[in-house]
């Protein structure tokens, strides 16, 4: 176990310098002169006082010293400055991000509540209209763009039916409609994976020998069936947390939740450089470390992960 | 997951079998039935749409429903139903060129990997790692960041992110195949490794790889609906139905009927292609139908 953990955590490393160097080649592309950001726009400005900005914001440097001092400030957790605010870009992301993560988990809370029971039961009464229903229901679901579903539900709940807060954060309220919004595509991919992992097990050997043995229906689906058809979904729930997160960026803009994609796209449209680096660095090593928990996880309840 | 990807090869022959097999399913005929009418719709736009996508009637904006304009008209008076159908050829048009860009690179660099293995295939795989790091989306949404709202940057940045998914699965089909009789034969019959490559492999490993495609241009177009609806995607003036639902947001309460209709568009539209990609799969591959 601790050999694979390791193995895990060394396939790692590469793909996080991977992502900090494509970072980093992006943002060298932005449109605008950080030194003119850093000076103002003063038309009477000196070349030497240009040249002073440039050489303090490390510009003079070549490319690859510019790339390893962002790659040490990286890991020192610096993440440069909020060009307008003048605070750490990671003091902003330290605050907005837990928001993101609330969010995401109730999400996948929810996803989870609805995505499992319906996938077994599709499962359990094959061809049948429920079946039929669901199946077009969960595509349904993963096929809408959940920044309308997010206008359609303020719409609907909080401006015809006023039952919910218009948008915000702070109670509990708040997270209701967002929580619908970025949850239903990731329920409609839980019931289909559901559904067709509880068919494949069904039709294998152990669980006709169960039946065989004279094992009680609910028993052989709950006991034999549903554990091993979960362990799959597992996997599905960490790779569809990138989903999830990207969903963030237009859920928290729809309902004005403080997350980090609200964060990153007020950013983006004001030219806040350094914070879209931010955000985006953090948001995706997080994608990665979570799919390595995952797959850590994975690894220990089956165990056959660990030799393949 | 890599298992379910996998699909049997279907020879050209079968291409009649294969239609056969998609119209059993109700639901996959409707996505077919519908993408087919949704192409026709996008590149006779100019034709068939009632009004001009750019003229204003600022008297009667924010019109509702009502004959002439069935949709009613937007924020600056202009017509919905033919800022929709102008709003197809632009979706499509995205759609298909980073399926199809994104299937080339994919082809070229699974089949590589896959085929010749080694440090190649360890350099490939590695470069796909990495930028399925990123959650797509976030990725696409710092590339347009820095590039700025354009159809080209919009289909650059999703292609940059969507191109790992078709090499993983081209190199699979590769490696799978590789190992085919045919192919054993191919080598004693002394065919080159280029002539194997291209006549023998490349052509099986794609037929798996439509299902992807197809499910691909309704990630596309949802994608492409996103970021011009955060304003990042296609720049106004042009129809976009992910524009129109950002526009009619502000609108919400006085014209629901933009946000409505734009939206449903993208759905059933999303929806479509989810339930032909399904279709297909199951054409392809009986065995997963169970």
């Amino acid at each position: 176990m601790l050999a694979y953990i390791f193995k895990r955590l060394a396939m790692v490393i590469p793909v996080f310098l991977g992502v900090s160097v494509i970072v980093f080649v992006i943002m060298l592309n932005t449109p605008g002169d950080p030194v003119l950001v850093r000076i103002g726009l003063d038309p009477n400005v000196s070349p030497e006082k240009i040249e002073a900005a440039r050489r303090e914001l490390g510009l003079d440097q070549p490319i690859y010293i510019q790339y390893f001092k962002f790659l040490v400030r990286l890991v020192q957790g610096d993440l440069g400055n909020n060009i307008r605010t003048g605070r750490p870009v990671a003091q902003d992301i330290m605050e907005a991000f837990p928001r993101t993560l609330i969010l995401a988990v109730t999400s996948i809370l929810l996803a989870i509540a609805i995505g499992i029971p319906a996938g077994i039961l599709s499962a359990k009464k094959q061809y049948s209209a429920f079946d039929s229903i669901t199946s077009v229901g969960s595509l349904l679901a993963a096929s809408m763009p959940n920044f309308w579903l997010a206008l359609v539900l303020i719409m609907v709940f909080s401006y015809w039916l006023k039952l919910t807060p218009l948008s915000g954060y702070g109670e509990p309220a708040h997270l209701i409609l967002p929580t619908i919004a970025l949850g239903t595509a990731l329920a409609g991919t839980i019931t289909r994976f559901t559904r067709s992992n509880m068919l494949e097990v069904i039709r294998q050997d152990f669980i006709r020998t169960a039946k065989a043995k004279g094992l009680k229906e609910s028993v052989v689906t709950f006991k034999h069936a549903l554990k091993n058809a979960l362990i799959p979904i597992v996997t599905v729930i960490g790779l569809q947390f990138g989903t999830l997160l990207s969903g963030a960026f237009f859920v928290e803009v729809v309902f004005a939740y403080p997350g980090i994609g609200r964060l990153a796209v007020q950013a983006i449209l004001q030219k806040n450089y350094t914070v879209v680096q931010g955000a985006i660095l953090v948001v995706s090593i997080s994608f990665v470390l979570i799919n390595l928990l995952i797959d850590i996880i994975y690894a220990y309840i089956d165990p056959r992960v660990q030799y393949e | 997951m890599e298992r379910k990807e996998e699909v049997e090869e279907v020879p050209r022959g079968e291409l009649r079998t294969l239609l056969r097999n998609l119209r059993r399913s109700r639901t996959a005929t409707f996505g077919l039935i519908y993408v087919i009418a949704l192409v026709i719709v996008a590149i006779l736009a100019p034709i068939i749409s009632p009004f001009d996508p750019y003229a204003q009637d600022l008297q009667n904006r924010l019109q509702p429903p009502s004959f002439p304009h069935i949709l009613g008209l937007d924020e600056f008076g202009r017509d919905v139903l033919t800022r929709l159908i102008h709003g197809a050829t632009v979706s499509m048009q995205v759609g298909l060129e980073v399926v199809l860009l994104s299937l080339l690179i994919g082809v070229v660099v699974g089949a590589i990997s896959g085929y010749y293995g080694g440090w190649a295939d360890m350099v490939c795989m590695r470069i796909a790692d990495i930028f399925l790091a990123f959650p797509s989306l976030v990725l696409a949404i710092g590339i347009m960041a820095v590039l700025g709202p354009s159809i080209f940057n919009v289909v650059l940045s999703l292609v940059i992110v969507s191109w790992p998914y078709y090499a993983r699965v081209i190199r699979s089909q590769t490696i799978t195949l590789k190992k085919m009789d045919f192919i054993t034969a191919a080598i004693a019959m002394g065919a080159s490794k280029k002539r194997i490559l291209f006549t023998h492999i490349i052509p099986n490993a794609i037929p798996p790889v439509i299902i992807l495609a197809t499910l691909g241009m309704g990630s596309a177009i949802l994608a492409e609906a996103g970021l011009s609806f955060l304003g990042l995607g296609v720049n106004p003036p042009i129809p976009s139905w992910g524009s129109m639902v950002a526009s009619g947001r502000d609108y919400i309460l006085q014209a629901p009927h933009i946000v409505i209709s734009s939206g449903l568009v993208i759905t059933i539209t999303v929806l479509a292609f989810n339930l032909l990609g399904d279709g297909l799969r199951d054409a392809l591959d009986p065995r997963l139908r169970i």
